[in-house]
């Protein structure tokens, strides 16, 4: 495990936002959706969330970046995206999905795979930004030097982040689409250009950020490049997770272009493009 | 996978949960990788770039080398 000694009193400060967090669900605008509606009434907004989150994974996992494995992965049902190619689909678009697990007891497994040698803690989804109350309980009850890892979509807002600030250790974050059109017709999200770079910068300011992108099949010049693009221009030498293991999951063949794999030629050309921007690639 | 619920085997303990897909050329996607499923994978293929560093081995080792001198 890594003591980073950054925030020394995070459980503390967790706890203290967790009342306002509650409250601010009776207004839900933790996402950039924005929907308003009131989460502790029953109401549902895009994400079809309510006020408290389900569990579909709780386990130690090394398919991550290699400086944060091995981490317990907490992986909360839900999200505030409706992409087509979801690899957790069922769960992501299924708030309902797993099984109600009290913050307190997965902090206490997550001490206990510290304990075994894991070196993070990953909150992620779904979107784990959606259940932001929930999110803070688990930050509250985990011990101040346990290296902490927020996976998000990038896609939550002002609100969210200020409820977030100074939490984690580490923000690893979506950049999917290079485009408007293609987070439209993919994922059903207005406006994701300008939310998730919004997002983006403001994690690099906060704390250690890697930016993931998954290549999708024939969209390696309308997403990849423009992404490369702008973060080898705005973000210069953030860490960059280019992945191209996509597999049409999901309802992935709704999209003609997303019913296989990434062929070898785009692959390859995704990677050229990352070293014509001299990113800075991690596994 | 289309099971929504954690599943927890009648001796109480949890099961872990990995993904896998298995392409017609022999490559191997995967999800959710447990340390147990990632030494499996190793062992089918020792070569393989993404699973080597994965490994139960490979981490402990890793993980060691970047603990801080007592």
């Amino acid at each position: 495990m890594i003591r980073s000694g950054r925030w020394e009193r995070r459980s503390a400060v967790a706890a203290g936002r967790i009342a306002a967090a509650r409250a601010a669900l009776a207004d839900c605008r933790f996402c950039a959706h924005d929907c308003g509606v009131n989460r502790l009434a029953g109401e549902v907004g895009v994400c079809r969330a309510g006020a408290g989150p389900r569990v579909h994974l709780a386990q130690v996992e090394v398919a991550d970046e290699l400086e944060l494995i091995p981490t317990f992965a907490i992986a909360l049902s839900g999200c505030d995206l409706r992409c087509d190619f979801c690899i957790t689909g069922a769960q992501s678009w299924n708030p309902l999905a797993g099984e109600i697990i009290p913050a307190a007891e997965l902090a206490t497994r997550a001490e206990a795979a510290l304990a075994g040698g894991a070196r993070t803690v990953m909150l992620l989804g779904g979107e784990p930004t959606i259940h932001l109350p929930f999110l803070l309980e688990v930050v509250a009850a985990l011990p101040d030097e346990a290296k902490l890892v927020l996976k998000t979509n990038a896609h939550g807002s002002v609100v969210s982040r200020a409820f977030l600030h100074g939490l984690f250790d580490v923000w690893c974050a979506d950049y999917k689409f290079g485009n408007d059109a293609c987070a439209e017709r993919l994922a059903r999200v207005p406006n994701y250009t300008e939310t998730v770079r919004e997002n983006l910068l403001w994690a690099a300011r906060q704390s250690d950020l890697i930016v993931r992108h998954l290549v999708m099949p024939g969209h390696v010049a309308c997403c990849w490049a423009p992404v490369a693009e702008w973060l080898a221009l705005h973000l210069p030498g953030v860490k960059v997770n280019l992945r191209s293991g996509f597999w049409p999951a999901w309802q992935a063949r709704r999209h003609p272009e997303l019913r296989g794999t990434v062929p070898d030629g785009e692959a390859a050309r995704a990677r050229e493009i990352a070293a014509e921007w001299d990113l800075n690639l991690v596994v | 996978m289309t099971d929504t619920e954690l599943k927890q085997p009648p001796d109480g303990k949890r099961a872990l949960v990995s993904e896998i897909l298995i392409l017609p050329d022999g490559r191997v996607l995967g999800h959710s990788l447990t340390r147990a499923f990632t030494q499996l994978l190793s062992e089918l293929n020792p070569d393989d770039p993404q699973i080597r560093p994965r490994t139960p081995e490979a981490v402990a080792s890793d993980t060691t080398a970047q603990e801080p001198a007592a």
